[in-house]
């Protein structure tokens, strides 16, 4: 992992903050925000192996994530991404983690990597997020087939992206999205929602 | 539009998917023991059969993971889908011919 300090916004070409907000406006539909880098740990393991199942569960402090969910811990979420991956997103950096998981892992058929360089991270919000995403992605994101808490991997446009549901408010605040991308493709991603935004009215935030 | 059931993630939209072709086709044991036509056989020619073929899919653009379908290559309908290594299952003969 490089310097904290030479590490650079994936988004830093765009100079988002000279026109960033502290708020949406009630008029504006769409609020897009550039979150921090974030801390990742790739988790594979086998969930038969039911010792290095629960070892890593009790590492971080939760119970693995099924297929499709999120879980939270103390500062932590996983992400379950296939039958044997999971991700770990943590405030601060991975390392101590990242130790932490291999020696309770040990021998067994198991796999923790860093991987957090590689992704950025997006937050989208307001009342028309889920219109505006389901203009670029093939998921269905009405409230009843995309609730609170899951974690779909699906496209944006032409870029991966994992999908996760943080909240949702049936007043005017909307529904809030998180989207991990391939940081080559966050310059895309960021260009593609600020145009698909147009319509709704869009807020950056800082 | 064919809507793929994942085994893992359940229905998705065909354009998160890349095709595997024809499942079920064993590599030889000994390579260097097949000639040019054997082992063209093996690299290109598939069944293309019409009526219900076993493929394999790749959820390239969600979980990664590649699993087998039976589909019906007239009719697009997707009679089964199931993980890599197990064995297909009963389908219905379907003639076309």
């Amino acid at each position: 992992m490089p310097e904290e300090t030479l590490r650079l916004s994936a988004l830093a070409s765009l100079g988002l903050a000279a026109h960033a907000v502290a708020a949406r406006a009630p008029e504006q539909g769409i609020a897009l925000r550039e979150l921090p880098l974030p801390a990742l740990l790739n988790l594979r393991l086998d969930p038969k192996e039911t010792a290095a199942a629960k070892a890593a569960a009790r590492t971080l402090g939760l119970l693995l994530p099924d297929l499709g969910q999120a879980g939270l811990a103390k500062e932590l979420v996983a992400y379950r991404l296939g039958p044997d991956e999971w991700w770990i997103k943590m405030e601060g950096p991975a390392a101590a983690l990242e130790t932490k998981l291999r020696a309770a892992l040990g021998d067994s058929h198991a796999a923790v990597t860093e991987i957090g360089e590689g992704w950025a991270q997006i937050e989208v919000s307001g009342p028309q997020a889920r219109s505006l995403l389901a203009k670029g992605c093939p998921l269905d994101f009405h409230p009843r087939a995309f609730a609170i808490g899951e974690v779909k991997q699906s496209l944006l446009s032409k870029a991966d992206a994992v999908y996760r549901l943080i909240s949702d408010d049936d007043d005017a605040s909307g529904a809030l999205f998180e989207i991990t991308i391939r940081r080559s493709f966050a310059d895309y991603a960021w260009r593609w929602l600020a145009d698909a935004a147009g319509e709704y009215g869009l807020a950056v935030l800082s | 539009m064919l809507l793929i059931d994942c085994p893992y993630c359940g229905p998705r939209a065909e354009v998160e998917f890349s095709y595997g072709n024809e499942a079920h086709i064993a590599r030889p044991l000994q390579p260097e023991a097949l000639d040019d036509d054997d082992w063209a056989d093996y690299l290109f020619m598939k069944t293309n059969r019409k009526g219900v073929m076993l493929e394999r899919w790749v959820h390239s653009h969600g979980c990664r993971r590649w699993f087998n379908v039976a589909r019906d290559t007239v009719t697009y309908e997707i009679l089964a889908v199931y993980p890599m290594g197990a064995k297909p299952p009963k389908l219905p003969e379907r003639s076309y011919l």
